[in-house]
């Protein structure tokens, strides 16, 4: 089946989007790289902020090295379909074919990849693109595993889809008990350092 | 308003139950409902309840039969192909005519199938009866984690008021999926009746210690007659279902359960667009509402079915407008593969898709 992307559809883009009351991400990802655990996050920080959220994983069996991703929609309206195609923003934590990808991205979308492990560049055009070096981030942060974090914090600073606050509020809630305290500082640096990379992305602009 | 929270569909359905005042569960692991066994065996021995992971899909439907005998509120869930194997025991439940519930949580088939993923390929096997006997099941498509919550709460409650089995229908995407659910209680505003058939034992607990299925060996007619009055009753008073922006629709979806979520973004971009679409959702899937399918299908004159299987509600769809409107099928092959997820169950009937098949229609 050909790609589905041959025709208009109407609703704003992730730049418009931004202050606004509607956002479709989808993170795609490979099992253990915790994209889902970012996207449940991000439902769950955003339900203060909306009157609506779902989340919607998708995964194969696998669950390390398989294929997952999510999606997750914040919105004030009644949100009708948990799940598109076509999500106004991306981001790819793995090491996936970037030209099937990127064929997902609406117009005037926003696509996020790893420029620590995808060294091609994407071509269209037509949309918003972050290079950002997520795992190499996080390694040097200190663990190579919290490269999701960076993606997040990135994705909140190009959007303020949610603040970073909230997120660090649902974090905590879950990470609850003092055992996981390490991991909570952890996850939190990845968060703000990913948010610093756009920042000194859009200082450049 | 109850408190929100953050669940989904597989968790809700645990939920519910319990909401349900049910407190006992037998069940076996399969993907993807296990967040129902997990759930329940968690939080069940804490409210007194009782929760068995029995040997097989077959011994939960006993158990189920056995505690729905006792007057008790029980459940089991299960998926596609756990569900073939309770059919024996379906259709003794039926034959007793024990309240009970059972959750399908479907999986693409037949067979063993795409090994937990999504798929609506069950439709035929709880609306005719997978087992013997021309039995009927009341069923309940849930298409949110909302309703899968909500409808627990009825299944029980609908089950003990016609002393019936209720299936809850539900699926990959439904169950896995999350959005903030209202823990609310609902009342149902009837009596029920008293279930002065339980076997509770005698003496100072005050019940029977054995009541006899002997309608079907005494007469066959007469047993099938009193079925048929009772069904008819079922098919009168509990028809559900939900039209969507269906008004001045020039173009009529026809879709439930997890399709119907995807139909209904696909209505929404539609007519943001200006384009003439409704949606309508049977909820009961057994009784089907076929008259209020039909009305709706006259009044629209063209009618799409969505479905992730290769046909199987457009059957009743047909029936229901008796030839006299088109009726179009997006099945499976309306589903499409982001590639990078070839392994996660092979593509999604996205809602661009259902939109794409709406334009060539209108």
């Amino acid at each position: 089946m050909q790609m589905l992307s041959n025709y208009q559809v109407s609703g704003c883009n992730a730049r418009e989007e931004k202050g606004m009351d509607y956002f479709a991400l989808t993170i795609a990802g490979l099992g253990g790289q915790g994209a889902l655990v970012i996207g449940r996050l991000l439902a769950e920080a955003g339900m203060s902020k909306y009157n609506h959220v779902s989340y919607f994983p998708n995964y194969s069996a696998a669950m390390r090295g398989g294929e997952s991703e999510c999606t997750i929609i914040l919105s004030n309206e009644e949100i009708s379909s948990p799940a598109w195609l076509e999500p106004s923003s991306l981001i790819l934590m793995g090491p996936a074919p970037l030209e099937e990808f990127e064929q997902r991205a609406k117009p005037g979308g926003l696509v996020m990849i790893d420029s620590s492990l995808v060294t091609k560049q994407v071509s269209r055009k037509d949309v918003e693109v972050f290079y950002i070096p997520a795992s190499k981030t996080a390694t040097e942060l200190g663990d190579s595993r919290v490269a999701n974090f960076v993606f997040l914090g990135a994705y909140l600073k190009a959007t303020e889809a949610v603040s970073l606050e909230l997120i660090e509020e649902a974090l905590e809630k879950r990470l609850a008990g003092g055992k996981w305290d390490a991991l909570l500082s952890l996850d939190k640096r990845a968060l703000r350092e990913g948010a610093r990379l756009v920042e000194r992305r859009q200082g450049v602009n | 308003m109850g408190e929100k929270v953050l669940i989904d569909g597989n968790e809700a359905i645990g939920r519910g139950a319990i909401q349900a005042g049910c407190k006992y569960f037998f069940g076996y692991p399969i993907t993807p409902q296990n967040e129902i066994p997990e759930f329940m065996s968690r939080e069940l021995p804490q409210i007194g309840g009782v929760f068995v992971q029995t040997e097989s899909e077959t011994a939960s439907v006993y158990m189920v039969y056995g505690g729905a005998l006792a007057g008790a509120r029980v459940m089991t869930s299960t998926s596609s192909c756990g569900f073939s194997l309770m059919q024996e025991g379906i259709s003794y439940i039926a034959e007793a005519e024990m309240p009970a519930v059972i959750v399908n949580v479907m999986r693409m088939g037949p067979g063993i199938g795409t090994g937990g993923q999504h798929g609506q390929t069950d439709y035929r096997q709880v609306t005719k009866g997978g087992g013997h006997g021309a039995y009927r099941c009341i069923v309940l498509a849930s298409y949110s984690p909302q309703e899968c919550f909500d409808h627990m709460q009825l299944a029980f409650h609908l089950a003990d008021k016609y002393r019936i089995l209720v299936l809850v229908l539900s699926d990959f995407i439904i169950g896995r999926m999350a959005e903030p659910v209202e823990l609310r209680t609902l009342s149902f505003d009837e009596p029920l009746p008293q279930k002065d058939w339980a076997l509770t034992g005698k003496a100072k607990k005050g019940g029977m210690r054995r009541f006899y299925i002997s309608g079907l060996i005494m007469s066959p007619p007469a047993y099938h007659q009193h079925m048929i009055e009772k069904y008819q009753t079922i098919v009168d008073s509990e028809i559900r279902y939900e039209t969507y922006r269906d008004e001045d629709a020039e173009l009529l979806l026809v879709s439930y359960g997890s399709s119907a979520k995807m139909a209904k973004g696909a209505v929404d971009r539609a007519r943001a667009e200006g384009a003439k679409v409704g949606l309508f959702r049977p909820i009961t899937l057994w009784p089907f509402p076929e008259e209020a399918v039909r009305g709706a299908a006259y009044r629209v004159g063209k009618v799409l079915v969505v479905e992730d299987s290769p046909g199987e509600l457009v059957e009743d769809v047909k029936f229901a407008v008796q030839g006299r409107v088109p009726v179009h099928l997006l099945g499976i092959w309306g589903r499409y593969t982001p590639r990078g997820l070839m392994a996660a169950g092979s593509g999604i009937i996205y809602p661009e898709k259902i939109l794409q098949e709406m334009r060539s229609l209108l």
